[in-house]
């Protein structure tokens, strides 16, 4: 037995660094992000492969869980951060992130941007954006909701899985978008929406899958994720519901590490990130629209999505001036 | 020197280790702001206190039926399955009991599907209160059922006879025998199940839905990792240590007050109350109600597990699993370490120096470790670290020691009793022989410490491996275990996946729990 | 009058086949080494083990298909007579009925067997709170007022000081004697229970080898058995 657990930690130590070792041959740009957009069915995967071939490095995601999280680490870690990069912060996170003033300009002309929105942030920039909608299946779900104030007021209307603010972007959008919607009444929109609440994800990887299982008639996500089922699967009965309200808008941007000791290599990451070596993985692999819209276009599937009447984003200092007394609010509310 | 200075060594570990970690979250929560939603830190408290209770209500219950309806019925088909599924249930790591109660009682669990098939849904109710008290059911009432049983199987053959003699009918033998064994042991017991389930992490995270269903483990885990904010995760780690240490001061003084115990004599035949039909029906009920409900969870498990086994053939697996050998070991080996030194160091103030308070004194230090939670101590040493380092950049050091001193109240109680006895037996003798040093240890303590020694170490690495909290708090992207990993696919509902990690899971801590019975002569099965 | 006919017991690895014959009201010693048989036979007698063939006749009526509760019989056991939550009175309470239920006529009687075994102040106490004499007194006081004519004793007052053990097993004699009781006791010190046993049973392997008074069984050259027995 000793020696089958001296075998096994040795079996570990080779492991980890042979790992470590790969990894020093050639410069490495690390870069933190949301688990999903690295994950296995990611977009990570293609882009990797795209500037690898072009940067003669290797680039390493690190996955933190959920957008929430992925500045809470960084927080965290301070100056010893081995990020060079952070990408997955949305509009919503900017502020924060700038607070923490661990993000350095980037320094780059941007060409013309694909957003419906102007963007002149010098730290942040942006690769996709979408607007979040609650998504359901329209074999089971016959009538949904057509707008928020339905889905909150109805005591028999359909169940949801939501994210949490605290670790999720979706999650803080959707506690933006009430915010707005309902202002100083949102708590009680919270407690009212509240018992149709299945469970509140960390993660938005999470939510889909729990709502794909059938655990939830509604799910909280983005007007853009029907094209997936579309585009994969070939499939269109999941749909998402467009409130007439209007829709609150999600930008997801990236930024480099003030401390980084790989700035050029960081910064040729950024031009390539607007680039049709990283745009084109966007539309079919995080299913949003991508901030410079490729050259062969945007996919088929997407032509048939819906669009919302009105969108809605806050500026991000007002975001970051409220963000904690509206979460604590919002943990008020649930927990009533 | 011998007796004294590796004890010395721990002691000073340990107090710089919690010192230090209680002083980092007292300057972190230091500052001026305001702690938050009050309305929402009340509901954590009241929930974890509410959970705790129910679960340890409904754990005494269910184990106290399962105990006795074993005690009464000694041999039908199926026993020992059902005494395994026992064993097997109390060292299942809560993760993977949060995995089996999916399977089982999920919407497309097992009775999900079963029910649908009866054309009925009852939709996703396993996330909130009752999914986290399904869970700790199932994790601890195996626990308080062994308990129980172990003690009934103490009851001194006389009184059964006594019993047949005075023609005592089964309900009067419930009243006048079997109760007061369950209420004398329930005390221990309760206490143990209730600030487990009172600081749950991994089952009240997986299966909570959310900030109505918390605990204060959960919401200090939230409040750093999710939010960094330290202020309100020393105000809540405080708040935890309180609350706790209120409960736990009936139990230290429940544990210095023990019984003393009979020699369990094993269960008799002899129990006049078997032949009754009342019994008959009502340990039929129980058994199978019960036994389904232990071993229904482990099966699904084990065929769902097994049917897909291939997917653990990714180099993830391979890697979490060596990350989790290369953490439990050595916090087993540091565990039981620190716990051998300092049973030698409390030996040593007992016996030669006559010093009973402060040897007490260190048996209390192992246990306190209870109080302060794996993550108030991974919190507090967050905390103090990242000032210097990245407290990521040593996570798995990091991790080891945690997991070690969080180990160290079962090492402890595992290690001292024989090490003590092992003075009182041969002490004097070696004395008089002038046996000393190495030689004394070899002839004198190993023959009592051997069979003890390795249900700590197993213990102590079943528990460490089974870990999730402290392996996600340090954790990073690239730090995975197998819990974390198993979270994470069970977060991803990628159901073959969380099936086949929580079925290696539940194969290592089963390894670990065969070795500790096989090399140490049955000890285990008395002593847990 | 107390009889045995080829009781037979079969167990795996130990057989046992008694003979024994006790007249009414008489006090038997059972002695013999440790393993030889004595706690079957008082066991046997019980209704605890059932034999393979054989009876049991006590005052003529067959014991042998009885359940133990309806035996005409009380036993002491050496250790746990006493059950260790219920105070003194309420261990004598369960002789009476075994819920426990008494009303206020057997709770004087309980007060009365207390009395009788000079316990009069102690019924509130738990067995933990009294001595190992004090013990068997109140387990002897249950047996009173359960009032049955046969009382085993399975090495009750083993333990106990040597001046304690001969006040006890004077208390045994004086017991029989007031209520006409017949009474079986096994015995590790033969010497104690010498002077007032009617008859002595030598218990050695599995069978009652020799039975006689005691000043006989006391003497040497009676069998080999008996002497190695007695080391003589």
């Amino acid at each position: 037995m000793r020696t089958h657990i001296i075998v096994a930690i040795a079996a570990a130590a080779v492991l980890g660094t042979t790992l470590a070792a790969s990894a020093q041959d050639r410069p490495t740009l690390t870069v933190y992000t949301y688990s999903s957009f690295a994950g296995e069915y990611g977009p990570g995967g293609a882009i990797k492969e795209n500037f690898e071939a072009e940067c003669g490095c290797f680039l390493r995601w690190i996955e933190t869980g959920d957008a929430g999280t992925l500045l809470a680490r960084l927080q965290l870690e301070g100056n010893s951060t081995t990020a060079d990069i952070v990408l997955g912060l949305d509009t919503n996170l900017i502020a924060l992130a700038r607070q923490t003033g661990q993000f350095a300009e980037h320094e780059i002309e941007l060409g013309a941007l694909d957003l419906p929105v102007e963007w002149t942030d010098e730290i942040f920039i942006p690769f996709d954006w979408g607007w979040f909608a609650f998504v359901y299946d329209s074999a089971t779900l016959e009538s949904p909701p057509t707008s928020l104030a339905e889905l909150i007021a109805d005591p028999d209307g359909p169940s949801v899985i939501v994210q949490d603010p605290r670790t999720s972007s979706p999650g803080l959008g959707l506690l933006l978008w009430m915010k707005q919607m309902f202002g100083d009444e949102a708590d009680e929109a919270w407690a009212s929406l509240s018992p149709r609440i299945v469970t509140v994800t960390r993660g938005w990887s999470e939510a889909y899958g729990l709502f794909l299982e059938g655990e939830a008639d509604m799910v909280l996500s983005y007007t853009t994720s029907p094209a997936y089922h579309i585009a994969v699967e070939g499939e269109t009965r999941y749909r998402a519901a467009i409130f007439a309200e209007g829709h609150m808008m999600q930008v997801e941007v990236a930024g480099i590490i003030a401390g980084t000791d790989q700035p050029e290599l960081a910064r040729q990451f950024l031009r390539f990130m607007v680039s049709d070596g990283f745009q084109s993985a966007i539309p079919e692999g995080n299913w949003m629209y991508p901030a410079v819209v490729p050259a062969d276009g945007l996919p088929e599937a997407f032509a048939a999505l819906g669009q919302p009447p009105t969108s809605f984003l806050l500026p991000p200092e007002e975001v970051e001036v409220n963000r904690r007394a509206w979460i604590d609010e919002w943990l008020a509310a649930m927990t009533r | 020197m011998v007796n004294r200075l590796p004890g010395l060594i721990a002691l000073a570990l340990i107090a710089a280790l919690v010192g230090s970690a209680m002083i980092g979250l007292i300057v972190a929560g230091g500052g001026d702001g305001s702690f938050g939603p009050w309305s929402y830190i009340g509901s954590v408290i009241r929930i974890s206190v509410i959970q705790a209770a129910l679960s340890t209500l409904a754990s005494l219950l269910l184990g106290a039926a399962i105990a006795l309806a074993l005690a009464r019925r000694t041999r039908f088909f199926g026993r020992p399955v059902l005494i395994a599924a026992l064993n097997v249930a109390t060292v299942l790591p809560a993760i993977v009991t949060v995995f089996a109660i999916v399977a089982v009682f999920g919407r497309s669990g097992w009775l999900g599907d079963i029910s649908r098939w009866f054309g009925f849904d009852y939709g996703s109710w396993v996330f909130g209160l009752e999914g986290v008290l399904l869970a700790h059911l199932l994790l601890n009432a195996p626990l308080a059922a062994r308990v129980f049983l172990a003690a009934l199987a103490a009851i001194a053959p006389e009184h059964w006879r006594l019993a047949a003699q005075l023609g005592m009918p089964p309900r009067a033998i419930f009243r006048f025998i079997d109760l007061p064994v369950l209420i004398r042991e329930s005390a221990g017991i309760a206490a143990l199940i209730f600030l487990a389930c009172f600081t749950s992490f991994a089952i009240v995270l997986a299966l909570g839905g959310g900030p109505a269903v918390s605990t204060l483990e959960v919401a200090i885990f939230e409040a750093i990792r999710f939010e960094g904010d330290f202020q309100r995760a020393a105000l809540l780690a405080v708040l935890q240590i309180a609350i706790s240490l209120a409960l736990l001061a009936p139990l230290i003084f429940l544990f210095s007050r023990r019984a003393p115990e009979a020699m369990p004599t094993g269960l008799s035949a002899l129990r006049p109350d078997i032949g009754a039909t009342t019994t008959k029906l009502a340990d039929r009920i129980i058994l199978i109600g019960g036994g389904a409900f232990v071993i229904v969870p482990l099966a699904a498990i084990v065929v769902a597990g097994s049917s897909a086994v291939a997917t653990l053939a990714v180099p993830v697996v391979a890697r979490a699993l060596a990350t989790s050998v290369a953490i439990g070991v050595p916090a087993g080996f540091l565990s039981v370490g620190l716990a051998l030194a300092l049973a030698t160091l409390g030996r040593h103030l007992r016996l030669q120096s006559s010093r009973r308070r402060t040897a007490d004194l260190i048996g209390l230090t192992a246990l306190l470790i209870l109080v302060v939670s794996p993550l108030t101590l991974s919190a507090g040493l967050f905390a103090v670290l990242r000032s210097v380092v990245s407290p990521f950049a040593i996570a798995i050091p990091l991790i080891i020691i945690v997991n070690a001193l969080m180990a160290l109240p079962f090492t402890y109680r595992q290690i001292e009793p024989p090490l003590l006895l092992a003075a009182e037996r041969y002490g004097r003798l070696a004395d008089s022989l002038g046996v000393k040093g190495l030689p004394r240890l070899r002839l004198m303590d190993w023959p009592l410490l051997k069979s003890p020694l390795i249900v700590a170490l197993t213990m102590a690495i079943a528990l460490s491996l089974g870990d999730l909290g402290v392996a996600a708090f340090f954790g990073t992207g690239d730090l995975v275990t197998l819990p974390v990993l198993l979270f994470e696919r069970l977060s991803a509902y990628r159901t073959a996946e969380a099936a086949s990690i929580s079925l290696l899971l539940s194969l290592l801590v089963l390894a670990m729990f065969l070795i500790a019975q096989r090399w140490s002569g049955g000890w285990y099965a008395r002593t847990r | 009058m107390l009889e045995l006919d080829s009781v037979r017991l079969v167990y795996p690895d130990f057989n046992v086949d008694y003979d024994l014959a006790v007249p009414g009201g008489a006090l038997c010693a059972l002695i013999g080494p440790s393993g030889g048989g004595k706690t079957t036979l008082l066991h046997t007698i019980a209704g605890f083990a059932k034999p393979e063939s054989g009876t049991i006749r006590f005052g003529g009526i067959d014991l042998t298909p009885l359940p133990p509760a309806e035996r005409p019989l009380s036993i002491l056991f050496q250790d746990h007579n006493l059950f260790p939550h219920l105070n003194a009175a309420q261990n004598i309470g369960l002789g009476l009925d075994p819920r426990l239920k008494l009303s206020a006529e057997q709770k004087h009687r309980v007060d009365g067997a207390l009395a009788r075994v000079e316990l009069a102040s102690l019924g509130a106490r738990r067995p933990a709170e009294l001595s190992g004499g004090q013990r068997q007194r109140v387990a002897l006081a249950r047996a009173l007022v359960r009032d049955r004519l046969l009382m085993l004793l399975d090495e009750p007052f083993t333990g106990l000081d040597p001046g304690l053990r001969i006040d006890m097993i004077g208390l045994v004699d004086a017991l029989r004697k007031e209520r006409g009781l017949t009474v079986l006791m096994a015995i590790h010190a033969p010497e104690d229970a010498a002077p007032v046993a009617d008859l002595m049973a030598f218990i050695d392997e599995g069978r009652v080898a020799i039975v006689g008074p005691p000043e006989e069984m006391m003497q040497r050259g009676r069998s080999p058995a008996l002497d190695r027995y007695f080391r003589r």
